[in-house]
C-alpha cells in the first residue's frame, strides 16, 4: 500500500497496515464518541435496550403539543429529534427539539436540558438560533425553536460548493455570534459544522448551546457533566477539552472554530501534523496565520476573542493580497498567472519614480539604455513576485526559513547595481560636460548618492507591495506563534 | 470487583446494564487487575490472563526493541527473553498499583529488562531463551520494516502501536463475535460504517450484497458501530488494573493518535 494514503475522512496518514483497512484515528473516534443519530437505534436488536431512542412519529407527538401543529420530522441527533412544526396563532414556523422519554426519568438529564433552554434563551442574536419556549409535556422535555429554512454546514461542506470568500463570510457571523454568547457567559463546546446551520440567505446561525457552559455555575458543573466525560465530537475539541479537564472556557469555542475554518477552506480536518491551509489549497496566505493562531494547542496562545479572530478576517478580506480562489475543491481552477498589482507598483516605483529622480535631481540625461534596463527589472521583480506568492508557507519554520528571501533582496541588489550603472554610463558624459568645475565631478559622492537614492526607492516600494508589507504586519500582530507538536 | 459506570454510556444509545455486565464477566477473566490483584504469576488465573495480554501486544514491545536494539535477531531473542523473563519470574509484584496500567507497566518493565541486559556481560550468548509466547517474529520484522522512520522515539512508536494493536483486538473479535453469529458478511460489508456514517451510497451498496434493504444496512451499521464501541470501552478496561482510570486511559489514547 501506498505509504502516503490518506483517509479520505478525516485526512491523517494512515499506516502501512490498518486494522481491517480503517482508519486507526477514525477507529478511536468511534470508540470514544458517539456520532450517530439516535433514530437508527430504534429498531431489532437496539430494541432490547431500554435506553435507545424511538424518535416519535408526527402523530405521536400531535397530542402533546396542541399548541402547534407538527408538520414533519427533521432529523436526529446528538440528544433529540427535530420537528418542523406551526404555531397558528403567530402563523409562524418553528422547529422543535424533542429528548428520549427515557431520560426524562434521569434528574440530571433535566437539570442539563433546562440548563440548555436557559442558556439558549438568555442569547438572543441574529447568528443565534433563537429559542422560543422550553418545558416538558408528559414526561417528554421540548424545546420550540426558531425554523431555520436550510442546510447545514456540514452539507454545504460535502456538496463542495464553499468558495473561500464565503467561508470568510460565515466565519465572521460565527465569530459575532460567539463573541456575543462568550460575553454573555455562555460557551457553546460543542462548535461544529453540523451545528452551523445556513439559511436560504446564507446567513449563518449557531444551533444547539446544549453542551454548553455557564461559566457563572461552575459550583455545579462537575455533577452535571462528570469530570472526565469527553463531551462533544471528538475532531472539533480543543485539547485541553479532550483532556476532560475543568479549564475549559471559551477559548476551547475558538479552537473549534478553527477546526471548522480549517475543513471550510480545505475540506480536511486539521489532524496530527497538518498542513497550513494555504499548502491544502491555493488561498490568501494570511490566512493560515489566522487559522494556525486559532488552533494553538495552548490557550494562551491562541486568539483570546472570537472578535479578534473577526477582525483580521476582516483585515484579509477588505484588503486582499491575491484574488479570491475556490475552496474546498480546487482542482481545475488556478491562481491568475501574473500578479497585476506586483507589476503596477514595481512599474511606477522602479521605473518611473527613478527616471523622475535622476532626471529632475540630479539634472541627468535619460538614456533608452536606462528605460530598457528599468523596464527588464520591472519584468524581472514581478515574476519574482509570483514565485514568491506561490512559495510554500509554513508559520510552523522559523522566520529565517518559511520565507523565500529573494523577492525581498532583489530589488535591493537590483537598485544597487542599476545605480551603479547609471553611475558609470554617465560619469563621462557629465565629465565632458562641467568640465569646468571639477569640484562637482566627484565621483565616488555621486556613486553613493545614486546608491542611497535608490536604496529609497526600492524600500518605498517594498513597503507598499506585499511580501515585506504583510511580514512587518504579522509581526506588528504579535510574534509569530509556533505550533508544538 | 468491578463497578461498571465507566461501560455505560451517559448517551441515548448506551449499552444496557445487563449488557455491561455480560461485558465484564466476558473479560473479568483476563483482565489486568486480576494479575495485578494476584500480584504474581504463580495463580494459573493470573499467568494465563497475562499470557493472553502479551500475545496481544507482543508487536508494540518488539517494535520499541527493534528500535532500540537495532539488530533483528537481537531484538527477537531480547523479546522472547523479556517475554518468558515476564511469565516466569516474580515481577509482577513489583507493578506499582497507583500506576497499575498494563501498558506503563510492560513499557517500564521492558525498559529495566533492556538495561539490566545491557549491563549483564554483553559477550554472553544470547539465544535459546524458552518461548513462552509464540510471536511471529517472520511477520513482525516485516511490519516493522514499513514503520515510518521519522521523528518517532521509541517510546512513541510503542505507544502507536499499541493503540493499533489494540485496535486490531477490538476488531477481531467483533470479526469473531459477527462470524459465530452468523454475520461475518454484514462484518466485511458494513465495518466502514464503525468508523463513521458511511454516505447514503455505500449503505445502498453494503445493502445490495446483504440482500437487504439501504435503511436496514444502515441500521446493521449502527448497530455494528455500537458494539465496536462496547468492546472497545471493554478492551481498555482489560489493560487497566481499575476502572477509575478509563477515562484518563482514553485519554491517553486520543493524545497518542492525535499527534
Amino acid at each position: 500500500m501506498d505509504e502516503t494514503t490518506k483517509c479520505p475522512r478525516c485526512g491523517a496518514r494512515l499506516p502501512v497496515d490498518p486494522p481491517s483497512g480503517l482508519c486507526p484515528r477514525c477507529l478511536v473516534a468511534a470508540g470514544v464518541v458517539s456520532g450517530e443519530p439516535t433514530k437508527s437505534c430504534g429498531d431489532g436488536a437496539a430494541a432490547k435496550q431500554p435506553s435507545s431512542f424511538n424518535s416519535p412519529s408526527v402523530e405521536e407527538l400531535s397530542p402533546l403539543f396542541p399548541q402547534l401543529e407538527i408538520i414533519e420530522f427533521l432529523g436526529a441527533g446528538g440528544m433529540g429529534a427535530v420537528y418542523k412544526a406551526r404555531q397558528p396563532g403567530l402563523d409562524r414556523l418553528v422547529a422543535v427539539k424533542i429528548l428520549p422519554r427515557e431520560v426524562g426519568d434521569d434528574p440530571s438529564f433535566a437539570e442539563r436540558f433546562s440548563r440548555e433552554a436557559r442558556a439558549l434563551a438568555r442569547l438572543s442574536h441574529p447568528n443565534i438560533v433563537a429559542i422560543h419556549d422550553f418545558g416538558s409535556s408528559e414526561g417528554l422535555y421540548f424545546l420550540v425553536m426558531e425554523f431555520i429554512d436550510g442546510v447545514n454546514l456540514r452539507h454545504t461542506i460535502r456538496s463542495g460548493e464553499l468558495r473561500s470568500k464565503e467561508s470568510l463570510a460565515v466565519v465572521s457571523q460565527i465569530c459575532d455570534a460567539l463573541q456575543y454568547a462568550h460575553d454573555e457567559g455562555v460557551v457553546h463546546r460543542d462548535i461544529k459544522p453540523e451545528n452551523i446551520l445556513l439559511d436560504k440567505k446564507s446567513r449563518a446561525k449557531i444551533a444547539d448551546f446544549g453542551l454548553s457552559k455557564l461559566l457563572g455555575e461552575t459550583g455545579n458543573e462537575a455533577t452535571l457533566t462528570g469530570t472526565h466525560q469527553v463531551m462533544g465530537t471528538l475532531h472539533y475539541m480543543a485539547p485541553e477539552q479532550m483532556k476532560g479537564t475543568h479549564n475549559v472556557d471559551h477559548r476551547a469555542d475558538i479552537y473549534s472554530l478553527g477546526v471548522v475554518f480549517y475543513e471550510m477552506l480545505t475540506g480536511e480536518l486539521p489532524m496530527g501534523r497538518f498542513e497550513p491551509p494555504s499548502r491544502r489549497v491555493q488561498l490568501d496566505i494570511r490566512l493560515d496565520e489566522v487559522v494556525l493562531r486559532s488552533l494553538e494547542r495552548e490557550p494562551d496562545k491562541r486568539y483570546q476573542q472570537a472578535n479578534d479572530v473577526k477582525t483580521d478576517v476582516g483585515e484579509i478580506v477588505d484588503h486582499p493580497a491575491s484574488c479570491d480562489r475556490s475552496a474546498a475543491d480546487d482542482s481545475g481552477r488556478l491562481a491568475p498567472w501574473l500578479p497585476w498589482n506586483a507589476f503596477g507598483v514595481y512599474a511606477v516605483c522602479g521605473v518611473f519614480l527613478p527616471l523622475f529622480l535622476v532626471h529632475q535631481i540630479l539634472q541627468r540625461q535619460i538614456s533608452p539604455t536606462n528605460v530598457l534596463g528599468l523596464a527588464i527589472g520591472v519584468s524581472v521583480l514581478t515574476l519574482v513576485a509570483w514565485i514568491w506568492e506561490r512559495w510554500p508557507y509554513d508559520p510552523a519554520l522559523s522566520w529565517r526559513s518559511k520565507r523565500n528571501w529573494t523577492p525581498v533582496l532583489a530589488p535591493f541588489a537590483m537598485f544597487f547595481f542599476i545605480g551603479v550603472f547609471l553611475d558609470r554610463e554617465s560619469v563621462a558624459a557629465w565629465y565632458r560636460i562641467s568640465a569646468s568645475s571639477p569640484a562637482e565631478a566627484d565621483g565616488l559622492t555621486q556613486r553613493i548618492a545614486n546608491v542611497v537614492l535608490l536604496f529609497s526607492a526600492a524600500i518605498f516600494m517594498i513597503v507598499h507591495r506585499h511580501p515585506l508589507h504583510d511580514a512587518i504586519r504579522r509581526w506588528r500582530s504579535g510574534p509569530t506563534s509556533k505550533r508544538s507538536g | 470487583m468491578l463497578i461498571m459506570d465507566p461501560l455505560l454510556d451517559r448517551d441515548a444509545c448506551s449499552p444496557s446494564a445487563s449488557d455491561a455486565h455480560r461485558l465484564a464477566s466476558e473479560f473479568a477473566t483476563t483482565h489486568w487487575s486480576l494479575v495485578v490483584s494476584a500480584g504474581s504469576v504463580d495463580e494459573p488465573a493470573a499467568r494465563r490472563a497475562l499470557a493472553d495480554l502479551c500475545q496481544v501486544y507482543w508487536y508494540p514491545i518488539y517494535a520499541y526493541v527493534r528500535r532500540r536494539v537495532g539488530a533483528r535477531h537481537e531484538a527477537q531473542d531480547l523479546t522472547q527473553e523479556f517475554f518468558s523473563y515476564l511469565l516466569e519470574k516474580h515481577t509482577i509484584a513489583q507493578a506499582d498499583r497507583s500506576r497499575g496500567r498494563f501498558r506503563s507497566f510492560l513499557l517500564t518493565a521492558c525498559k529495566n529488562f533492556l538495561s539490566n541486559q545491557r549491563e549483564k556481560a554483553r559477550a554472553e550468548k544470547r539465544g535459546g531463551a524458552k518461548a513462552v509466547l509464540s510471536l511471529d517474529f517472520a511477520s513482525g520484522e516485516s511490519r516493522y520494516q514499513f514503520e515510518p522512520s521519522e521523528n518517532l522515539t521509541a517510546e512513541k512508536l510503542f505507544e502507536r502501536r499499541w493503540v493499533l494493536a489494540l485496535l486490531e483486538e477490538v476488531l477481531e473479535r467483533l470479526r469473531v463475535e459477527q462470524v459465530e453469529a452468523g454475520r461475518g458478511i454484514h462484518f466485511e460489508q458494513l465495518k466502514t460504517a464503525i468508523t463513521g456514517e458511511a454516505t447514503a451510497a455505500e449503505y445502498a451498496n453494503a445493502g445490495r450484497a446483504l440482500g437487504i434493504s439501504a435503511t436496514a444496512a444502515k441500521q446493521a451499521g449502527h448497530r455494528l458501530r455500537k458494539r465496536y464501541r462496547q468492546l472497545f470501552r471493554a478492551e481498555v478496561l482489560r489493560s487497566l488494573a481499575d476502572e477509575s482510570e478509563l477515562d484518563d486511559e482514553i485519554g491517553t489514547i486520543l493524545e497518542v493518535m492525535g499527534d
